[in-house]
């Protein structure tokens, strides 16, 4: 029923076995601003498996939260999707009926936005929040419903669930808010779900407990999970694979152990330099991207990340890259690393442990490196 | 802790505590709040004192108490030797000067009404600092230094990124000329391309001005990049507090031990063979605070003894110290997972 022959699907890992769940294929959104049309999401293509976590990475502004939004075909006006095709079992959501569309919102693909305070309605109980979704999508009411709705509370680990049913929003803490969020999520048991930063707000150490609660959710239930961030880092353990986007575009994208082993483009080699690690302690030791993303209305004609990269050429400024694999095959979709780059930084050091080193001589080069403590 | 020159910033035994309404007839059965309880912290001149702890700890409150922000209970700060609890508004402001705060919330503490020249002049006109003609010129040279174009001047917060917001308000900080700042969570709501460029600029200001700041941070990753002390705190108390070098490779508390293991490494070879301390549950209520050690709801080496009795901060090496019962001496035969060893998954 979907063809898998375009973009990868093949991670290497033990979910290739089944077929994608969701594909996505040269997606584009766009806003009407006063400054002009502006291209969100500019022709982004990826599928999603079954059991699968596919991290969604870039810095504010890059389009992965409309990326996410259209699978929902919930873009905020003045947005809309311009063209491309989402196809989700067996039928492309953007030609099925708003009704239809009603149906799969919140039951089969469902949202944890980013936000779990405003997300939340100030004057529901937690209770009413998930009974109110199992009733619409699943017509349960009454005693059922409340029953319900404790067991998830429990699942997302939440203590005394029956209590906390009657407790508002106010009352609980970011934490606990964003268990909420989680628990009204999979109510449905849905096929994807879709987490929008959801670990920003909170602690490191919630952060922690928060992952480790969708990757047994994942587990459990297998679902697809598709996890925006703009932290690298946090992506590391809990991805199968990784598709990192600038400015609107896909601009690499691999499994997560080559992604994070072998960054081909350069925006990725300095997203993974710019997360603050354990292992490379010391007053001053850090890598930083030099200025900012480009303005969507006023996009050079190259490479958008050409003006931030230190590695520019006179082919990067004059045109653009498109995604293509890493072994120089122009066609995209045969093999599963992809990235959009003329001069990638991987390209003369393509043996296993150069990257490391390459991060390490970024750091000390553009760090004040005088009190390196390596551990 | 050693030089022979008193610290710039000497807190000690600082309280602030809150009383919380009472629900009872009359307001009776009040409780108290007991955010900060008992801290001790000093900071030399030039260095980066950085501030750990989770939502509600009681950091942002210390950071706001030794600025005399929010009302002090007990205890002294001392800034330049000079006690601050005790003088009155007036003699306080000249004082002010010298200490500058950066928030957290880059769009919430600039003032949207007002421009970027107006907003960073304010600190200069109310010290006083600069006569009238040279302060649009000095307005210009701390944009400069901040890295904002001089045409940010007549412009609003609101158009502005984050990232620019948060350096407008370090040149607000920095118009006052100050000798200390408190970096309360300067970066947790910038992406991490953008704290990166926020923390060295705050690196090579301190330098250039021989700035001493109080970073406060709920992520080890990131103080660990600014610090050269780091204290961690748990329930308004500091559990344990270290040079980084220490802090980062020995450390003693079980606290600090489970906020090392939380900080995920962008490596997912590493990341799968990491052995974790997730903490289970939230930091509990600091109205009703656990009996004995405040942490042992959720440490994972808790015995009897912590259930009854509240360790005291102790020293366990050369500037070392940890509020822990079991730090230093081997660990207890009860731990299950031992924390010391699971975030040593070195590559």
């Amino acid at each position: 029923m979907r063809s898998s022959s375009d973009v990868s699907n093949a991670s290497g890992n033990s979910t290739s076995t089944v077929g994608p769940v969701l594909s996505v294929r040269d997606l584009r959104v766009e806003f009407d601003t006063r400054r002009g049309r502006v291209r969100a999401v500019d022709g982004v293509s990826f599928t999603l498996n079954a059991g699968e976590t596919l991290g969604l990475v870039g810095e504010s502004g890059c389009g992965k939260t409309d990326t996410a939004l259209s699978l929902l075909r919930s873009v905020p006006a003045p947005g809309k999707i311009d063209g491309g095709s989402i196809e989700f079992e067996g039928r492309d959501l953007l030609s099925i009926s708003e009704r239809d569309m009603n149906r799969l919102r919140g039951k089969r693909i469902a949202l944890i936005p980013q936000d779990p305070l405003t997300a939340l309605n100030p004057v529901m109980t937690v209770g009413d929040h998930i009974v109110e979704v199992l009733d619409i999508h699943l017509g349960m009411r009454g005693e059922t419903a409340r029953s319900r709705a404790a067991d998830l509370l429990s699942r997302v680990g939440i203590p005394e669930p029956r209590k906390r049913l009657d407790a508002y929003p106010h009352q609980l803490s970011g934490g606990m808010r964003q268990r909420v969020m989680i628990a009204l999520a999979i109510s449905c048991e849905p096929a994807i779900l879709i987490a929008d930063e959801p670990t920003t707000a909170l602690d490191a150490t919630v952060q922690a407990q928060i992952l480790e609660l969708l990757d047994e959710i994942k587990r459990e239930t297998g679902m697809a999970l598709l996890l925006i961030t703009h932290n690298l880092g946090i992506v590391a353990g809990h991805c199968n694979r990784v598709a990192v986007m600038y400015c609107g575009r896909i601009a690499e994208t691999a499994s997560a152990g080559d992604l994070f082993r072998h960054p081909h483009h350069r925006y990725t080699a300095g997203l993974l330099a710019c997360v603050p690690r354990l292992d490379r302690q010391g007053k001053g030791i850090f890598f930083t991207i030099p200025g900012t993303p480009p303005e969507l209305t006023n996009l050079p004609p190259g490479c958008a990340f050409a003006s931030r990269c230190d590695a520019v050429t006179d082919h990067c400024r004059s045109e653009r890259p498109n995604l293509a694999h890493t072994n120089g095959s122009a066609v995209p979709g045969s093999t599963d690393h992809l990235m959009a780059c003329w001069n990638p930084a991987a390209k003369a050091s393509s043996d296993a442990g150069a990257d490391h080193q390459t991060s390490a001589r970024m750091a000390v080069a553009y760090g004040r490196a005088h009190d390196k403590s390596d551990a | 802790m050693t030089s022979t020159t008193a610290p710039l910033l000497a807190v000690d035994d600082l309280r602030v505590h809150f009383q919380l309404p009472g629900t009872g007839w009359f307001g009776s059965g009040k409780q108290t709040v007991k955010a900060v309880d008992g801290l001790s912290i000093q900071i030399e001149r030039g260095q980066t004192l950085g501030l750990v702890g989770e939502s509600g700890c009681g950091k942002s409150t210390t950071g706001r108490a030794i600025l005399r922000l929010a009302p002090i209970t007990g205890g002294t700060v001392r800034l330049n030797s000079r006690d601050l609890t005790t003088l009155s508004a007036a003699e306080l402001r000249p004082i002010r000067r010298q200490m500058q705060i950066v928030f957290q919330d880059p769009f919430a503490s600039l003032n949207p009404r007002h421009t970027v020249e107006q907003i960073v002049t304010e600190p200069i006109w109310v010290h006083n600092l600069r006569p009238e003609r040279e302060r649009v010129a000095r307005v210009r040279e701390l944009l400069t230094l901040v890295g904002l174009p001089g045409s940010a001047m007549g412009r609003f917060p609101h158009e502005f990124s984050g990232g620019q917001r948060q350096r407008i308000g370090i040149a607000r900080a920095l118009a006052a000329e100050p000798d200390f700042i408190v970096l309360d969570e300067p970066v947790s709501a910038l992406d991490v391309s953008i704290q990166s460029q926020i923390l060295r600029l705050l690196l090579d200001l301190q330098v250039q001005f021989g700035l001493t700041y109080l970073f406060i941070a709920h992520d080890l990753a990131v103080v660990g990049q600014m610090s050269d002390q780091v204290a961690v705190m748990y329930l308004g108390r500091i559990v344990e507090t270290a040079t980084r070098e220490a802090l980062y490779q020995a450390p003693q508390h079980p606290y600090t031990q489970a906020l090392l293991s939380a900080v995920p490494y962008p490596d997912p070879e590493i990341e799968a063979k990491r052995r974790r301390v997730i903490l289970t549950g939230e930091v509990p209520s600091p109205v009703n605070p656990p009996s004995g050690c405040h942490f042992h709801t959720r440490c994972p080496i808790a015995a009897d003894r912590c259930r009854v009795e509240a360790p005291s901060l102790r020293t366990i090496g050369p500037g070392h110290q940890a509020s822990c019962h079991f730090a230093g001496g081997p660990p207890p035969e009860l731990q299950g997972a031992k924390p010391g060893t699971s975030l040593r998954a070195s590559p």
